[in-house]
């Protein structure tokens, strides 16, 4: 089973075979909950998400048109929910969530200049328009490409390539105001 | 000098962090940066950007974390799966659908509490009215009312444009009194 590809197992658990779904389970849910995380930066609200994206594509498996892959759907379905859960619980909550201080032999006066900008560019990321950061996050953290940005956030390829290098122009002059 | 305008070439430099230039376009931006003191700091600038914002990653919950994900995942999925509306696939849960909105269509369609036609049974109250009325009082005095040459007056229709103010009947034969005795 470890050498199916997904829309085989998508197949076998059409014909009823608990265990493909397993596998699926198995294979992305580590990554996808890792995103969550870096988006929602709670690790309960992510695990949470993460869930209910696995229990949607659970009952919605049987009518998946298999347009998509199943990653760029389940992934769909669980930014889909993370864009709703951010809606709800705006303004931000703290960026010092998962922060900790960069770890390395520097000083401590270097280190703590280090602390500072990633603070920096944590701020200036969440200040992106909602779009340009998930764009962001998915080619770079993900490493997705651009077709399947766009299958999960809607569009197409060559808009999710000028949304990334929006995001990344917009970051670099924030990063600038922000010094 | 430069071949290529910085505009283009910034974005070619993004391109080339990102997804890498291949063949020509490589040797166009390279022969631009060598002329372009800008652009360089610009691909300095973005490639440190972009590699810190990339390792930028939230550490790992720990195992406990993912097992308890496992465990609370199973038994949202065994719910799921026991409850009665999983048992059945969609399509069967589609034709169930189908035919509970079918049935409650020919239960409000022939049900026994269905009132005869409401237009059918004002029109013969209606009529009887006017039978009743006539006989006591004899015919309505806007007698064109009822001109069926005019064709498209029905009578309710007509009897609606009458004014009940106005109404009056004359009585066309002559009612003797009875003695309220009698009917004692």
């Amino acid at each position: 089973m470890d050498a199916m590809k997904d829309a085989q197992l998508v197949k076998e658990f059409r014909k009823g075979d608990r265990e493909a779904f397993s596998e699926l389970v198995r294979r992305h849910s580590r990554p996808l909950t890792m995103m969550l995380i870096r988006i929602l930066k709670d690790e309960e609200e992510a695990k949470d998400i993460s869930q209910t994206a696995f229990l949607k594509a659970f009952e919605g498996l049987p009518r998946f048109m298999m347009a998509s892959s199943f990653k760029t759907w389940l992934y769909s379905i669980a930014i889909n929910a993370a864009k709703d859960q951010l809606r709800k619980r705006r303004p931000v909550t703290s960026l010092d969530t998962y922060e900790s201080l960069p770890d390395g032999a520097e000083s401590p006066g270097t280190r703590l200049d280090e602390a500072r900008k990633l603070r920096m560019m944590r701020e200036a990321m969440e200040s992106l328009p909602e779009k340009q950061r998930a764009t962001l996050q998915l080619r770079l953290y993900e490493e997705m490409d651009y077709k399947e940005i766009a299958g999960i956030l809607g569009g197409t390829a060559g808009g999710a390539r000028g949304n990334f290098f929006q995001a990344v122009r917009s970051l670099k002059g924030m990063l600038e105001q922000l010094r | 000098m430069k071949g290529m305008g910085c505009s283009k070439a910034e974005k070619r430099i993004l391109q080339d962090l990102d997804e890498g230039l291949g063949g020509r376009e490589r040797e166009r931006i390279e022969d631009h940066l060598r002329d372009c003191e800008s652009c360089r700091s610009f691909r300095l600038e973005m490639g440190e950007m972009l590699g810190s914002v990339a390792a930028d990653v939230p550490e790992d919950p720990g195992e406990q974390f993912w097992k308890m994900y496992q465990v609370s995942l199973d038994a949202k999925l065994k719910e799921r799966e026991l409850s009665p509306g999983a048992a059945l696939g969609w399509g069967w849960k589609a034709a169930g659908a189908l035919v509970g909105a079918c049935l409650v269509v020919a239960v409000v369609w022939l049900g026994p509490w269905q009132e005869p036609t409401p237009a059918l049974g004002d029109t013969q109250r209606m009529v009887a009215l006017l039978d009743d009325l006539t006989r006591l009082y004899g015919p309505l005095e806007p007698e064109d009312s009822y001109d069926d040459a005019a064709g498209e007056q029905t009578l309710g229709t007509a009897y609606s444009q009458v004014d009940p103010e106005r109404l009056t009947f004359a009585p066309w034969f002559e009612v003797e009194e009875e003695s309220n005795h009698l009917l004692l």
